[in-house]
């Protein structure tokens, strides 16, 4: 488990540090956190998953200006928890600690986030020094690791073989929808030639 | 009777194709017409208007942010184009139409379920469609020498089987506005006449004619146009409300703009100026009488996704605004000079006039002494090349379509340039 360190910044907010790196900014987080909103694609669906507390100012933000939006926030760190019911909201209903990948993998949040392809946000900031794990999960969440896929496949009644899923290993970098057609257009399967067509117009999106 | 077409190509291509939603309309006036388009171009719905029944969209911009935005779970196109054609299929479309012939459109029309499908289609893998003789010509040749005097519109009615209706003369309107209307800028900067001669040519018009010019830009457009243009003169404007003012306009003064189709549908006069990798004779204006200057350049017309490969726009600097003026004249009929005299003392540029006709469809023609041999070789090549795949269409649908047959399709698939 990492250390946090708490530091108080001029508005009295306590700003958590982990391995010399705030998890937002020291002096105005509110607005780094609206414009990090600001930025994001907010209107693709009315469920949403974002990648790391860290301070919550993000979250908070992400709740006063859509009240109606479902956030599931995951954390890896057991420390932020209480500090952000304590300074910023006393409630949040969907929060997830991972402090694993396999943790994420055998949760209901990740069968849910697949069978419904929920959006996944995050602050990079809040991520502080867990950034390989943070990567981790995200790649599961948002069906880039071969596992993902693999879930994604079975929930379409679709098979990946052997030969495929190693070379799939192989890749370290974050898979996309070509690979995932790739798989289908080889496939023989009944299912597989069913789907073809749909995989296929999508890759032609991103010639 | 149920008929979707599928469209989802760009704006210019959208209203070029308007021809032929309007001979589906005709020839099935009980029919519930559906069009599936890009969202992004919802702003043409007016244009068909008493003509579709429905538009659906598809929204390429979410589809493709999708497949690489970090948010987006890779599968999330998956499920809603999913949605997308679970919505269609409910419709138990009768025919589906693919007006678009690309390999995307041809993934989407196969997966949508109907007792016909015109035009291409796939079924698990396989390309369907591409057994018929117009449509191997439109994906072979589109946008190349081979089709030269084909147009657009008429050649993707050809592949469809849609009969077109010849669009009313020109020659019947009167001047009742003194308007003219210069849209300056294209989509493509080498395609663009420099807007310092466009500008020039507008005093001119007003000074010398009793003329008022309007200068029309969409609103993306207004900085640029400002700079050159006093804000009474300029046009800033949706699609809508441009088409209200081509209806009353004497002339159109552009270059390969959707403007320029648009007002081929209102057989408002066209002076086109056709630039960079313009191809008037596949993508002219769609009308009759419409005028057309082109500059003979060794490079032109040049590839369509590259830059101006000279040091400078050599095309662009070939016409003069005193031609552009002359020829603003003689369409005015402020000048009774001949088309053929004006192309004689303008032999920088050819000159072109669309023709549409019952024999021919349309057709272009050269005001150019010197091009007039070469004219007639492309009119008769057009009329044996439509000769011979009549023939073979006529031929095909005897001994029935042979389904099984399937060719390779291009990435592009056939569009207009």
């Amino acid at each position: 488990m990492t250390n946090i360190s708490f530091t108080e910044n001029p508005e009295g907010y306590l700003i958590p540090i982990e391995s010399m790196q705030p998890l937002c900014d020291l002096v105005d987080p509110a607005s780094e956190a609206e414009k990090w909103v600001t930025a994001q694609n907010l209107n693709i669906c009315n469920e949403i998953v974002v990648l790391g507390l860290g301070a919550g100012f993000h979250v908070r933000a992400l709740r006063e200006n859509f009240p109606h939006l479902k956030i599931h926030v995951v954390e890896c760190r057991d420390q932020l928890l209480p500090i952000f019911k304590k300074q910023i909201q006393s409630d949040l209903d969907c929060y997830y600690c991972f402090h694993s990948l396999e943790e994420l993998l055998d949760s209901e949040l990740f069968e849910r986030t697949i069978a419904k392809s929920l959006p996944v946000y995050f602050f990079k900031k809040a991520w502080g020094a867990q950034e390989d794990l943070f990567y981790s999960l995200w790649k599961n969440l948002t069906g880039r690791s071969v596992y993902a896929i693999a879930r994604h496949f079975a929930n379409m009644g679709l098979e990946i073989d052997e030969k495929t899923m190693d070379s799939l290993k192989s890749s370290e970098r974050p898979l996309t929808i070509k690979e995932a057609t790739e798989i289908v257009i080889r496939s023989e399967s009944t299912k597989a030639k069913e789907q073809r067509s749909y995989f296929e117009a999508l890759r032609e999106l991103i010639k | 009777m149920r008929i979707l077409g599928i469209s989802l190509l760009r704006l210019g291509d959208l209203i070029l194709q308007r021809p032929l939603v309007v001979s589906l309309r005709e020839n099935n006036p009980n029919a519930q017409i559906h069009l599936l388009i890009n969202k992004q171009f919802s702003q043409v719905e007016f244009l068909f208007e008493g003509i579709v029944d429905r538009f659906i969209y598809f929204d390429r911009d979410l589809f493709q942010q999708s497949c690489g935005e970090p948010e987006f779970n890779i599968f999330w196109g998956l499920e809603r184009l999913k949605d997308l054609i679970s919505d269609l299929n409910r419709n138990c479309y009768d025919q589906v139409y693919n007006l678009t012939h690309n390999r995307l459109t041809a993934h989407i029309a196969g997966l949508i379920r109907s007792e016909k499908h015109t035009g291409i289609y796939t079924r698990s893998g396989h390309f369907f469609g591409l057994n018929n003789p117009w449509i191997q010509f439109f994906n072979s040749y589109f946008g190349k020498p081979e089709a030269l005097g084909f147009h657009y519109t008429e050649l993707l009615a050809k592949a469809l089987g849609i009969s077109l209706k010849a669009p009313q003369r020109n020659r019947q309107r009167r001047n009742t506005s003194f308007r003219v209307m210069m849209q300056p800028l294209t989509s493509d900067r080498k395609k663009n006449w420099s807007l310092e001669k466009y500008q020039a040519l507008k005093d001119r018009i007003e000074k010398e004619t009793p003329y008022k010019v309007v200068v029309i830009g969409a609103p993306y457009e207004e900085q640029v146009l400002v700079k050159y243009f006093s804000k009474d003169s300029l046009l800033i404007c949706s699609l809508r409300e441009a088409s209200e003012h081509l209806k009353s306009a004497d002339l159109l003064i552009t270059g390969d703009t959707s403007i320029k189709h648009l007002a081929a549908l209102y057989s408002t006069p066209i002076l086109e100026l056709a630039l960079g990798s313009s191809l008037p004779w596949q993508v002219g204006a769609y009308a009759d009488d419409s005028i057309i200057l082109q500059p003979r350049v060794s490079c032109g017309p040049c590839p369509p996704s590259l830059p101006c490969s000279q040091n400078s726009q050599r095309c662009e600097e070939k016409i003069s605004v005193e031609a552009v003026y002359g020829a603003t004249q003689i369409v005015l009929g402020l000048s009774q000079m001949d088309w053929r005299l004006f192309a004689y003392k303008n032999s920088g540029l050819s000159v072109f006039r669309t023709r549409i006709t019952h024999e021919l469809g349309w057709a272009i023609e050269s005001m150019s002494i010197d091009q007039n041999e070469q004219h007639g070789e492309f009119l008769q090549r057009k009329m044996m090349i439509v000769q011979e795949l009549d023939r073979r269409i006529f031929l095909l649908n005897k001994g029935g379509a042979d389904e099984q047959r399937t060719r390779e399709l291009s990435d592009s698939g056939a569009e207009a340039p």
